[in-house]
């Protein structure tokens, strides 16, 4: 079955709220949402029984699970992909990644804003961000590369939006972050479903790990 | 009954298939390589590995051993002790994977896992005659005497109070400058050399001094003063580092100090408790000097010895399905964790 | 404050001194190089937070949990490579979580430890045996605010 004319799941969990969502045709068929406790989204396996068995869909029915695959919260993301790989492995059903960014631009710009920034808390002083441009019936596009950087150093010009899911902590070192959204599994279904370009199979980490000796002195 | 067993709570990622607890195939992935330049396991190289590696390792398994997911009865995965961020990766796999079949998720403990080991081959398993069984648990981040009066009845008698075996080979191996993992790389360099050259301590020696834990004394085992006097030795012997037969010799004495610590004790438990077997389980149990004297120990006091044979050693899959096959086949149901457990203890089936 | 112990159950005893100061819930940040005595210090505070099972090394498990007369967690973040890795792990979670919260290699994540959190630094003293335990002022801090 070509996964344009099937039913589609989107995972999402990069962010403090996760969410699920079933697209059929491209139209969304249900949607369940919840704020994790500490990151943690276990509450996923139930509300995904919930989810299926509301709209009376089997997992048999499904021809394309689309991941939500950051940045954001690190095992929030590998979560969803371990997740979307397990459920996939019985009879190789498709997976697609996508930017959980682009899915937070697409859910902006529905306000209207046609250049967005999404931010994120990266801790000890830095935020990843990036640069999108939408449009109304246009996927956001990213314009640049994915950045990570001091706080101070957000280039924000005007008529940006700036967008993000950690508006509560970002708030104060941000001025221009006005809007506080989180990225939702119909967004990541519908973009994975537009998707001309696949994205690579693996959470968006930003960063290499980080080991280094650590030094007292 | 077929089990598809997965692992993921430290550096390995690993599936395994179990037909009625026989072993028909044990797919193991160690990230060793990533994790040596830096003396040991990085949390987030781990997780960010076994997402990476565990769909395939999956697919592996269950090619392997010939079947088919629709065929699976059960799946059986770790869900502690260990990383938690490792542990995740395994556990949501799992746990998606058996929504998806339709079938029984049973979370399994890491250390019952390495227990039973020791009764896994290509043939179903047999437990007969076994118990009470005396068990030595030992690997990186345990070190552990459990007394089994039967299957899944667990006394813990002695442990470790600071560092675990596997600890104190890394971290010796580290300040050798021999590489990571210790284990593999002591027992290859110390090769040849006299285990009796330098004395090291085997921990809790001197009787004297307060005990305040509820354990026996005699049964508990403790690392972190053998890694300071090698740390020590090295400084006020630094010739000892230069001459390839004193550093041989050295290397000798310090694994020759961590598996007498572990024979002694072992050998003290069997006579204090009533055993017809005895076991060593967990990645140190690969040791050869640990292996042979365990062996001789039971010559010696003629109770039967049982290892895992070395696939079945370290950290594996099959170990999980198979000590979730021992379980059920005696009578106790799958047990579904709500999550993960990176400090989960050992329950007797009777009380889960 | 500062204790000169010359023994490991020198160390104890300072520990358990250390407890009867400490006012609960508390979060100790422990500095100190390898060998300093970091591990035997949080054993000795286990003991007299009434935890009855040896306090191990959780190298391998970044954050172990005991029941004492309170809760009482080890955490080693030695192995992490900073705030949002312990993060993560849940490590706000523990630091609000009650009961005694020891923290080793704590500077991986600084900016998550409460303003209350007491600082302790262990070094070896002239002899093989002798530590220096001395209660300091978060030397965290001036690095956070120039990372800032």
């Amino acid at each position: 079955m070509k996964a344009e004319s099937g039913i589609v799941l989107g995972i999402e969990l990069s962010s403090r709220q996760g969410s699920l969502a079933l697209l059929k045709d491209g139209t969304l068929l249900a949607e369940k949402t919840w704020i994790g406790e500490n990151v943690r989204h276990n509450v996923l396996f139930q509300t995904l029984e919930t989810l299926l068995g509301g709209v009376g869909v089997s997992y048999s029915d499904i021809s394309l699970y689309a991941v939500g695959r950051g940045p954001g919260s690190f095992s929030g993301m590998r979560m969803a992909f371990a997740v979307a790989q397990a459920l996939a492995l019985p009879v190789k059903t498709e997976v697609r990644a996508v930017s959980s960014g682009a899915a937070l631009a697409l859910a902006a710009a529905r306000e209207g804003a046609e250049q967005i920034i999404v931010v994120g808390d990266a801790r000890r002083g830095q935020v990843w961000y990036g640069l999108f441009n939408a449009g109304r019936n246009v996927c956001p596009e990213l314009d640049q590369e994915w950045r990570l950087v001091p706080y101070k150093e957000v280039a924000v010009q005007e008529e940006t939006l700036v967008v993000s899911s950690d508006a509560d902590r970002l708030r104060d070192y941000i001025p221009q972050l006005t809007l506080s959204l989180f990225p939702l599994a119909r967004d990541v279904a519908a973009l994975a479903l537009k998707q001309t370009v696949p994205e690579p199979l693996e959470p968006l980490y930003l960063h290499p790990p980080v080991f280094v000796e650590p030094k007292f002195s | 009954m077929i089990l598809l067993g997965i692992e993921t709570s430290c550096d390995e990622t690993a599936a395994a298939v179990l037909v009625d607890g026989a072993v028909r195939s044990n797919i193991i992935y160690s990230q060793i390589a990533q994790h040596a330049p830096y003396g040991g396991v990085v949390p987030e190289i781990a997780s960010r590995d076994h997402v990476r590696k565990l769909p395939g390792i999956i697919r592996e398994a269950m090619q392997g051993a010939g079947s088919s997911f629709e065929q699976l009865d059960g799946i059986a995965v770790t869900y502690g002790p260990g990383l938690s961020s490792s542990l995740l990766i395994g556990y949501s796999a799992a746990r998606a994977l058996s929504q998806r079949l339709g079938i029984p998720l049973t979370g399994v403990h890491h250390h019952e896992g390495h227990i039973y080991s020791v009764f896994l081959s290509e043939k179903p398993p047999v437990l007969d005659g076994a118990f009470p069984m005396m068990v030595l648990l030992v690997s990186g981040g345990d070190t552990k005497l459990v007394y089994m009066k039967a299957p899944g009845c667990y006394e813990i008698i002695g442990q470790t109070i600071d560092d675990a075996a596997g600890e104190a080979l890394d971290k010796g191996a580290m300040l050798l400058g021999l590489g990571y993992p210790g284990g593999p790389v002591i027992q290859k360099t110390a090769e040849g050399g006299n285990p009796r050259a330098v004395r090291f301590p085997r921990g809790l020696d001197n009787p004297g001094g307060e005990w305040k834990y509820t354990f026996d004394r005699k049964l508990c085992f403790s690392f972190s003063g053998l890694k300071t006097a090698l740390l020590y030795h090295v400084q006020h012997h630094p010739e000892s580092l230069k001459d390839e037969t004193a550093k041989r010799n050295l290397i000798a004495s310090y694994q020759e100090a961590v598996a007498d610590a572990l024979a002694v004790r072992i050998e003290r438990a069997l006579e204090l408790y009533d055993c017809v077997s005895f076991a060593c389980a967990g990645g140190v149990s690969l040791n050869k000097v640990l292996r042979e004297k365990l062996g001789k120990l039971s010559e010696k006091c003629g109770v039967p010895l049982k290892l895992s044979s070395p696939k079945l050693c370290t950290d594996n899959a099959a170990m999980v399905a198979g000590a979730a096959f021992i379980r059920q086949s005696l009578g106790h149901p799958f047990i579904l964790p709500d999550d993960v457990n990176p400090n989960l203890r050992l329950e007797n089936w009777d009380n889960t | 404050m500062q204790w000169i112990s010359n023994s490991p159950s020198d160390t104890w005893k300072i520990a358990a001194d250390f407890f009867r100061r400490l006012e609960i819930p508390a979060v100790v940040a422990l500095h100190g190089d390898l060998g300093a005595g970091k591990t035997c210090f949080t054993q000795g505070l286990a003991q007299a937070a009434g935890v009855r099972e040896p306090v191990c090394s959780p190298t391998y498990t970044i954050i172990s949990e005991y029941r004492g007369t309170v809760p009482f967690h080890h955490i080693d973040l030695y192995r992490l490579g900073g705030p949002e890795e312990a993060f993560d792990l849940g490590l706000d979670e523990y630091l609000e979580a009650g009961g005694i919260t020891v923290i080793e290699w704590a500077e991986r994540a600084a900016e998550l430890l409460p303003l209350s959190t007491v600082h302790i630094r262990l070094d070896r003293g002239e002899d093989d045996d002798q530590r220096m335990i001395c209660i300091v002022e978060n030397p965290l801090e001036k690095k956070m605010k120039d990372e800032r």
